[in-house]
């Protein structure tokens, strides 16, 4: 499975074709999957999802390997701070990053993409969870009120 | 007409068992080959809309079926992904994300902050409250401790607790209301067709049969069972 093999290509909606690289093939199990049951020379569409969000997934895919397989120099904590520095990106470019992450079935990059909406929702209220992440409330009046007092009880149990 | 009623039923029944197997197959094997499993839920999905049955199963089933359906085809062919992609384009919200995403965001969220967002709407609340995003915190928490033994405990303490709400229920009012004849009989219990979450909604609280009335219970100390500390030295 070298890189020189390689023939799964990923476009992109702007119609730019990126080469899976050994460092992405060793990370995504969607691209391992169509190795091993034999579609080894096609080109995944991912479709709206821009050129530079998938550089992005390529940058992240070779520090990992190259890290993990002793080729660049860098400590746990400096890797950390990498993958902390490298989801400090707006929403959009967030949920694309998750997206994509998911479809390639990239395991640690959804890991560290879904950690950081966890960490957004954390200490918010459910109307700035709303405005955050864009949820129409669908709530009747009562509804919402049951709702509430439910939380209220809940909170209490928990002496939050 | 009522023979077919009761086929309905038992159908509907091992219907929303399957389902909740699958997803927590789905769960521990997170990835493919789902092809098996996108075949039995596309089908089931396909048969109840094609059947006059769709007033029983009213929303959860289908709901829970129809995006899992999609997003394990989505992992196989490029034509659904360009769809789901289409549809987070112009506002990314987060109902829009695969299931299976959610359901790693939520299982990454303390209990206090599961409730916060089980306010924001009905869809996530469903979900906030589910037996299955509680039993891990719960197997986490307290699966050491808790066994056959402390389980009968709680489902006695349910039955018991139950049982005063009825008599209260009884001495305000004095006619029996078909809800607690099904508290006290469990098989009428199936005729409520609505889903869970949305019926304690109406009825102003939280199931107290569910995994999250227990662990609430439990943390709290309301409800107690007797254990025994062994000393290995």
């Amino acid at each position: 499975m070298g890189s020189t093999s390689t023939k799964i290509k990923l476009r992109t909606s702007n119609q730019k074709v990126f080469k899976v690289e050994e460092a992405v093939e060793v990370q995504s199990l969607m691209i391992k999957y169509f190795y091993e049951n034999g579609c080894p020379s096609c080109v995944i569409l991912v479709h709206s999802v821009s050129s530079n969000i998938l550089s992005k997934i390529l940058d992240y895919c070779k520090k990992h390997v190259n890290s993990a397989a002793g080729k660049e120099d860098i400590s746990l904590e400096e890797l950390y701070e990498w993958d902390a520095n490298f989801v400090k990106v707006d929403q959009n470019t967030l949920f694309d990053l998750i997206l994509v992450a998911n479809c390639l079935k990239i395991e640690s990059l959804l890991d560290l993409t879904c950690q950081t909406i966890a960490n957004m929702i954390k200490g918010k209220r459910p109307e700035e969870i709303r405005t955050t992440f864009n949820i129409k409330n669908n709530y009747t009046p009562e509804a919402e009120e049951a709702v509430r007092r439910e939380k209220k009880w809940a909170f209490n149990m928990l002496g939050v | 007409m009522l023979l077919l009623l009761i086929s309905c039923f038992s159908f509907i029944l091992l219907s929303k068992s399957l389902s909740s197997k699958h997803q927590h197959h789905h769960r521990e094997r997170r990835f493919f080959p789902p092809w098996d499993e996108a075949f039995t839920t596309t089908f089931m999905t396909s048969w109840f809309q094609k059947g006059t049955l769709q007033i029983f199963t009213s929303t959860t089933p289908l709901k829970k079926l129809k995006p899992k359906a999609k997003n394990l085809v989505w992992s196989s062919s490029t034509e659904n992904q360009k769809e789901d992609h289409n549809k987070t384009a112009p506002s990314p919200s987060l109902l829009d994300l695969p299931e299976l995403v959610l359901d790693c965001i939520l299982d990454r969220l303390q209990p206090a902050e599961l409730c916060a967002m089980s306010g924001v709407c009905s869809s996530l609340r469903e979900r906030c409250v589910s037996d299955h995003v509680w039993e891990k915190r719960m197997k986490e928490k307290w699966g050491k401790v808790i066994g056959d033994a402390a389980y009968r405990e709680w489902q006695w303490y349910i039955a018991l607790k139950n049982r005063s709400s009825l008599l209260n229920n009884q001495r305000n009012q004095s006619n029996l209301s078909f809800e607690s004849v099904a508290k006290i009989w469990p098989f009428l219990s199936w005729f409520n067709i609505k889903p869970r979450a949305e019926k304690e909604l109406k009825n102003g609280g939280l199931a107290v049969d569910s995994i999250m009335a227990w662990y609430l219970a439990l943390e709290t100390g309301r409800f107690s069972f007797p254990a025994q500390v062994y000393n290995r030295e």
